[in-house]
């Protein structure tokens, strides 16, 4: 099974480089499936994971408390065609499977966040996030694709 | 299990948003668009090593982070007073006819283009990519999708990354490119050209034939300056030259050099907008309005064509030529053609890119300069996509940033797209009367300038939903759209 994780994120908005550290910290780990950074997102992380059975997208959200971690399909993002200048993540993908490209199965790993400005540095929390989306995505991709779904930790 | 809205993308910016005042007839009074701003990005900067700027600034928008690493590298020659070598700036404006390519191709499939292809009164939900493949075929959107992803493995193969590009540095690019990457640039931009040939044949026949459209497009016109960088031959240029600004009638007002850009562009502050309005300065801020005596300006697609004597390649320089015949005016004024002149542009840059690409000296290896002295000021200036870009950077001797300006092409635009905006609402709105439709007609002309926000606030990336926010004379507040 050909795997990848993707990291998306601004390493120099400070939480918001948490998935990036994420995918960092996976470089070190001799992990079974390829890893890549974006600074952006939608179509980009979309025509990146292209040709793959299995993708992990980690991402950081101000939307789940700071500190814990939540692993969701794509269809809880949005599919958000109301944007003057780009496409979801979900719209992304949906487009591709209507031209015909094999679209894997996606997990989308979250990382609540608290302190997203100008920074280099990550909150505390957010450190913690880290250390458990790490051992999280690691699990994920050595025990396989479907043993996850829905929760938050 | 606790459902969670996960809105990942949205995370940083908020919302843009539309409000449209209205009298006591339900005609509109007044309209304005906001951008949020997340500020702080120039204050970030200072203190680090300039060298490090081009990689930096990139960050600020997931969507033009190429224009941003170029004009910040172009910036750094300056500040270090060293000229790239040749094959650095074909390399560098190769490259960045990629960027183009992309950007422009998923602005005019993907965001702009449902409104004209599917229509502006479609139902929302038709609305969309989906809506343009049903109509032009899947055969079709896997060309768009392909060729989107070309102008990206363009800009990788230069610049070693795919959006955000690692290879300028002051006096050239980090690395060459061999025979076996040249011809595969080759391959692709070939395409590209035939690819951007079709996508105009699209557009004569889907909107040009298309009554409804044409009749928004001649009603809603705007009189301002343009502004653009152009060659020597007063032809578009996207990577170099000098910056031209026509008046509303088409005579040159000014053509400078970038150092000279505070001579010519003065910035407004206004007490409800988070972004600046720059203007002419020898003209001044006469407010929303405009005219030869207004110093409003546009920028972009459709403000680059206007500044421009024709195109440097063969057959984009002939859509130019077709392009004017239509508009009936030079320059012109129609606010939507900013899509058919983004268009034109996607063609120019697939051609300019295939002279390039065969240019015998692209592989050479002498693509650096050594650095001449450190510090003092550097101003860079390309065209980003949507608009002139500028970087102004004040370096000390120990080659650390004291300073750092920023105009992006979206807070050049910022006045145009407001009078656009209060056009069209004008233009559209009678008696209180607001369908989804109509709001849709007005976003239209916001949409047509490809606004970026994450660049204008200088915030981060982000997709900012759009908000539309009437206000009746009575106090009442309808939230039209928040998605």
């Amino acid at each position: 099974m050909k795997k990848i994780i993707v990291g998306i994120g601004n390493d120099i908005m400070g939480d918001d480089s948490v998935a990036l550290r994420v995918i960092d910290a996976l470089e070190k780990m001799n992990i079974d499936a390829e890893l890549d950074k974006i600074f952006s997102h939608g179509m980009d992380v979309a025509q990146r994971i292209i040709g793959y059975d299995y993708a992990v997208i980690v991402d950081s959200s101000t939307e789940i408390p700071p500190g814990t971690v939540a692993i969701v399909d794509e269809n809880f993002a949005p599919m958000n065609f109301d944007s003057p200048h780009t496409l979801s993540i979900r719209a992304s993908l949906e487009i591709l499977r209507k031209v015909g490209e094999k679209v894997p199965k996606i997990k989308i790993v979250l990382v609540g966040v608290e302190n997203v400005e100008f920074s280099e540095e990550i909150s505390e929390k957010a450190k913690k996030g880290l250390e458990k989306a790490v051992n999280i995505v690691k699990e994920m991709i050595e025990g396989g694709s479907d043993e996850h779904n829905h929760y938050i930790l | 299990m606790k459902k969670i809205t996960i809105d990942p993308i949205t995370r940083l910016e908020g919302h843009g948003k539309i409000e449209i005042f209205l009298n006591d007839d339900g005609n509109v009074e007044d309209a304005y668009l906001q951008i949020p701003e997340l500020r702080g990005f120039e204050k970030f900067c200072e203190g680090r090593r300039a060298e490090l700027m081009p990689q930096i600034t990139s960050r600020i928008c997931g969507v033009c982070p190429v224009a941003h690493h170029m004009a910040s590298t172009k910036a750094l020659d300056m500040a270090f007073r060293v000229e790239p070598t040749e094959t650095a700036k074909k390399l560098r404006e190769l490259m960045y006819c990629g960027y183009i390519i992309y950007d422009h191709i998923l602005h005019f499939y993907f965001l702009g283009g449902p409104d004209f292809i599917v229509g502006p009164t479609a139902p929302k939900e038709k609305r969309n990519i989906f809506g343009v493949i049903e109509k032009v075929g899947e055969e079709l959107g896997r060309e768009v999708i392909k060729h989107r992803a070309y102008g990206q493995r363009i800009t990788e193969i230069i610049g070693g990354k795919a959006t955000h590009p690692v290879c300028g540095m002051p006096g050239g690019v980090t690395k060459a490119i061999n025979e076996e990457e040249r011809q595969r640039i080759e391959n692709m931009l070939e395409s590209c050209v035939e690819f951007a040939q079709k996508s105009l044949e699209i557009f004569k026949e889907i909107v040009l034939k298309n009554d409804e459209y044409l009749k928004l497009i001649k009603e809603n016109k705007q009189y301002v300056y343009n502004m653009g960088l152009v060659d020597d031959k007063n032809r578009l240029n996207f990577y170099d030259g000098m910056v031209r600004v026509t008046s509303p009638d088409g005579e040159e007002f000014v053509k400078f050099s970038p150092e000279k850009y505070l001579e010519v562009i003065e910035e407004k502050i206004l007490p409800w907008s988070y972004v600046k309005f720059p203007y002419l300065k020898k003209v001044g801020w006469k407010g929303f309005v405009d005219g030869r005596d207004s110093g409003i300006y546009r920028v972009g697609p459709l403000g680059r064509l206007n500044v421009s004597e024709g195109m440097a390649t063969p057959l984009a320089n002939s859509e130019f030529q077709e392009f004017y015949d239509f508009a009936g005016e030079r320059p012109a004024s129609q606010v939507l053609l900013y899509h058919w002149a983004r268009l034109i542009e996607v063609l120019y840059a697939a051609e300019r890119g295939m002279e390039l690409v065969k240019d015998r000296g692209i592989t050479s290896q002498n693509i650096r300069n050594p650095i001449a002295k450190v510090g003092g000021e550097g101003i860079g200036i390309v065209e980003a996509a949507r608009g002139t870009l500028i970087h102004h950077y004040w370096v000390d001797e120990e080659g650390l940033i004291k300073k750092v300006n920023l105009i992006v092409a979206t807070t050049n635009n910022n006045a145009s797209i407001n009078l656009a905006i209060k056009r069209a609402s004008k233009n559209y709105i009678k008696g209180g009367e607001i369908s989804e439709g109509l709001l849709n007609t007005i976003e239209m002309f916001y949409r047509a300038y490809d606004p970026c926000m994450a660049c204008a606030s200088h915030a981060s990336l982000g997709t900012p939903p759009i908000e539309i926010i009437v206000h009746y004379k009575d106090g009442r507040v309808r939230r039209l759209r928040n998605t």
